[in-house]
């Protein structure tokens, strides 16, 4: 019996273990009814360095037969994200909370100060509410905060808007969605790191976010904008891609459409004993034949022979110019040292001591092969039963 | 002061008269023992041979008319009895022909025999007992509570020896012991100790034994009241032996080097000692294939974990830990709790106390309205709760399934005491959230883990023979060819089932 006394009274005291609170005994509630998710963070400088914060619920449903009402918006200014945030706590109905944030979106001009990202971050990663999992992009637009206010309708709120661009990302392969955790994970690497960027379109539906581009980030603030083209090169690099399109245009004036279906690249070190002197990178894509306006007979092989040399050259001269700017800006974004030192675990030292001198001056050899599917011609068919 | 009033005053233990009828042993002081009693019968039964007369007693309605008429009465009218001086061992020798009569030479013993079901044949020089009880019973019918798709149909009955002749129809062998005791002052219940020699650890026989020699009631007259003296932790709600209908899992037991015991006026046979994986067990896990009965057996557990669990991770999470969810279902259960005036424990609280009353009130009525009940209540007026926003649908989801989920488990008894503990977790989850579900079901657990049933761990087979694998049953059902041992932490004198 004393025992059993014993046992109750040590996992009562547990109970005492709730550690977010000096006085309470017992954790907080807060029931589910009364709490107000905010879905997207948009933060921007203000001025004499402030901090402005914009959240962003999901649309709200509008009770029985009732119209959808708009996603509700709160802004805070504060010295810190954190402030501002604590501030917008008084205005939320209930209980404002940060914990279901799935998008942060930083503004380019709040991100382009020294060691911006790193501090505008800091509260996503240390605050026990909101997720490292977060998807992290940044807007060239006037602010970030335009870009929830602006997308915000009765139907649609910024938050289903940029899970849908999530979901999209692969069609084009320009881009990929990266999280908070990766990106910094990606800066704890070397500083650098890309990050997908958003802009304002206005259509006849209103005004829509778009992202075609990646950002790259160097010394933890915003550096430059990739062009689309280099972004999907980057894609294709880091094997990101899912699918994506290439439009070319052959000598006999024939225009194609391909669809990249897959890549695969390999990275081989070229080593001069200890010295780092040359990388080899040997790229293979497939592609399918996607649409033809001309009058190229795919059939024959020396027309597939040109649109793969055509299609070779096209991402290698791309691709040369993606690395070459990296190169040039000494900025490893593509984290070509990271995937080295995995290739080569005993040579990771040398390569982490090394990098930024032996980097510009990289011998990089580069090799695009590729493969397209011509697809099934039904009129080719017809016409040879026909004969 | 006591919880319920003051304390009463202690009343001292009446110890047990014995003999009870201390009495001459004569008709008359027989007749004052049962002296109110109009069930009481005498009569003078004269033989037409020899002309001397015999004084029969009985009670009415515990014996059979016609055994008394053919096997006493009629012998002792017509047949002509020897020439002795001693009437009584003329009587014995072919006077009466039914297989059981005594002699007896007290007036208790005489008294003791009446009551069962015997005629008391005064002679001029003793007494005899002739044993003419009535055997009415309710016919073997198919089990109810325990169906089995592909097993014998026959259950358990009231009658005791109807029990027991079903247990040796299924087990023929000589080895089969049956031990046979009266528990009950008053009710003097015949209860018969079951085992296999040379097969069952004797010394858990012996304890068993023990256990009911010690019960000491006024009457023996449900299945709580040898449970409750038998079982070794008292306190807890948990069963501690399992009771079945179906002689075959009964028989089972036995073959598994468990204990049956077998009550007068209960069909019910129950098996001892008891532990969790018992409790989950279905009598038709060996009826299936050991895939089937494995995914069963598995799906059972789960349920056993939603049924104990999902209230108070419901609670936990809507009211303490809403991030840890995903954030389309926290945006579901958010509208659908709009305008719902109760915060979330009482919500579930509430509906949990609802369910139990619907459930009891649905087991108290006749079937037909029994479910009509369970209609009116679970769909109308579920559904009119959730339509006038005092209950919202998240919740009679979560509060529905935990309940369908308890009625998963086999076992009634096993099934009420995770009832119980369901409301302790889901209490202790609007109390602290996961934080005091954690802590409660570690309780449970340690609970679980201090019960032992005649020197089993209750949490057998996840918490004995120090991780090895286990032979036959536990989260899944081995193959029954792989099953070559019996149950060894039940420590059988024959260990091996099958070759």
């Amino acid at each position: 019996m004393k025992k059993r006394l014993i046992s109750l009274l040590l996992m009562l005291s547990t109970l005492f273990l709730t550690s977010c609170a000096q006085t309470a005994v017992l954790p907080i509630a807060r029931d589910i009814a009364n709490i107000q998710l905010m879905r997207t963070m948009a933060l921007d400088r203000g001025k004499d360095g402030t901090v402005k914060v914009t959240v962003s619920g999901d649309v709200r449903p509008g009770g029985e037969g009732g119209s959808p009402q708009p996603p509700i918006i709160l802004k805070q200014e504060g010295a810190t994200v954190f402030g501002a945030a604590l501030h917008i706590q008084t205005y939320g109905e209930g209980y404002v909370s940060f914990g279901h944030i799935s998008q942060c979106i930083l503004s380019a001009e709040a991100a382009s100060y020294p060691n911006a990202v790193a501090d505008l971050l800091d509260f996503v990663v240390r605050d026990f509410e909101t997720r490292i999992s977060t998807d992290f992009y940044v807007t060239e637009e006037e602010s970030a905060a335009k870009i929830v206010t602006e997308t915000a309708s009765e139907n649609q709120s910024t938050t289903q808007r940029l899970e849908s661009l999530r979901r999209d990302f692969g069609l084009e392969s320009n881009g990929w969605p990266v999280t908070v955790r990766e990106f910094l994970l990606d800066m704890s690497d070397n500083g650098c790191g890309l990050v997908p960027v958003l802009k304002l379109e206005k259509n006849d539906d209103g005004t829509t976010i778009v992202s075609s581009q990646m950002a790259w980030f160097q010394e933890s603030r915003f550096w430059e904008t990739l062009t689309p083209a280099q972004s999907r090169e980057a894609a294709i690099l880091e094997e990101k891609m899912e699918s994506g399109a290439v439009e070319l245009r052959l000598r006999d004036g024939t225009t194609v459409g391909l669809r990249l279906t897959g890549e695969r690249c390999e990275w081989e070190p070229v080593w001069q004993g200890d010295r780092l002197t040359g990388l080899n990178i040997r790229v293979h894509l497939t592609a399918d034949l996607a649409e033809e306006q001309g009058k190229a007979d795919f059939y024959r092989s020396e027309v597939m022979d040109e649109t793969e040399q055509r299609f070779n050259g096209v991402i290698e001269g791309q691709m040369r110019e993606l690395l070459h700017l990296s190169q040039k800006e000494g900025a490893d974004f593509l984290h070509i040292r990271r995937r080295l030192a995995v290739q080569c675990p005993s040579k990771h030292r040398i390569l982490e001591e090394n990098w930024d001198e032996w980097f510009p001056a990289l011998d990089i050899r580069l090799t695009v092969a590729s493969e397209i599917q011509r697809s099934y011609d039904i009129a080719r068919v017809y016409e040879e039963e026909a004969q | 002061m006591g919880l319920f009033g003051e304390q009463p005053p202690e009343i001292p233990f009446h110890a047990e008269k014995k003999p009870e009828f201390t009495g001459t042993l004569n008709r008359d002081n027989l007749k004052a023992v049962f002296s109110g009693c109009v069930d009481y019968m005498e009569r003078q039964v004269c033989s037409a041979v020899t002309g001397e007369r015999f004084d029969l007693c009985w009670v009415d309605g515990m014996v059979r008319g016609e055994r008394l008429n053919d096997y006493v009465i009629h012998p002792l009218c017509t047949v002509a009895l020897p020439r002795t001086t001693q009437a009584k061992a003329a009587v014995l020798a072919s006077g009466t022909w039914n297989l059981s009569v005594q002699e007896r030479t007290t007036l208790d013993e005489v008294v003791q025999d009446l009551v069962i079901g015997f005629a008391a044949l005064f002679c001029e020089d003793g007494v005899l007992t002739c044993g003419v009880a009535t055997e009415e019973k309710r016919g073997i019918s198919p089990p109810e509570n325990e169906v089995a798709d592909k097993g014998s149909k026959d259950s358990f009955v009231e009658s005791l020896r109807t029990n027991t002749s079903l247990t040796r129809r299924h087990l023929r062998t000589p080895h089969l012991r049956v031990e046979e005791f009266t528990v009950g002052r008053e009710s003097r219940t015949p209860v018969d100790l079951i085992y296999l020699d040379g097969l069952t650890n004797q010394d858990l026989v012996k304890a068993i034994r023990e256990k009911i020699v010690d019960i000491d009631i006024d009457g023996l007259l449900s299945t709580g009241d040898f449970e409750s003296y038998v079982a070794q932790r008292k306190g807890a709600s948990f069963p501690q032996m399992v009771f079945t209908e179906r002689p075959d899992r009964f028989c089972r037991g036995l073959l598994n080097g468990r204990v049956g015991v077998l009550m007068e006026g209960i069909p019910l046979g129950g098996i001892l000692p008891g532990n969790l994986a018992q409790f989950v067990e279905a009598p038709q896990d060996r009826e299936y294939h050991w895939i089937i009965a494995s995914a069963l057996l598995l799906l059972r557990y789960l349920c056993l974990l939603a049924t104990l669990l999902l209230p108070a991770l419901y609670i936990a999470i809507a009211s303490f830990h809403f991030e840890m969810i995903p954030t389309k279902l926290a945006m579901s259960i958010i509208s659908s709790k709009q305008n719902v005036p109760f915060s979330t424990p009482m919500e579930v609280l509430m509906l949990l106390v609802a369910f139990e009353i619907l459930q009891e009130a649905g087991l108290r009525l006749p079937k037909t309205i029994g479910q009509t009940v369970s209609i009116i209540g679970g769909l109308v007026v579920g559904q009119a709760a959730v339509e006038a926003k005092i209950l919202s649908p998240a919740v009679v989801i979560v509060v529905a399934a935990a309940g369908i989920a308890g009625f998963t488990m086999p076992n009634q008894d096993f099934s009420n005491a995770l009832r119980v503990w369901r409301f302790v977790l889901a209490a202790l989850a609007g109390l602290a959230g996961l934080l005091g579900m954690v802590a409660g079901a570690a309780l449970l657990i340690c609970h679980l883990a201090d019960m032992e049933s005649f020197g089993i761990p209750y949490l057998t087979p996840f918490a004995v023979d120090a991780g090895q694998q286990v032979e036959d049953h536990a989260v899944f059902r081995q193959p029954l060819w792989k099953g070559k041992l019996r149950e060894l932490w039940l420590r059988p004198e024959n260990q091996r089932r099958q070759k």
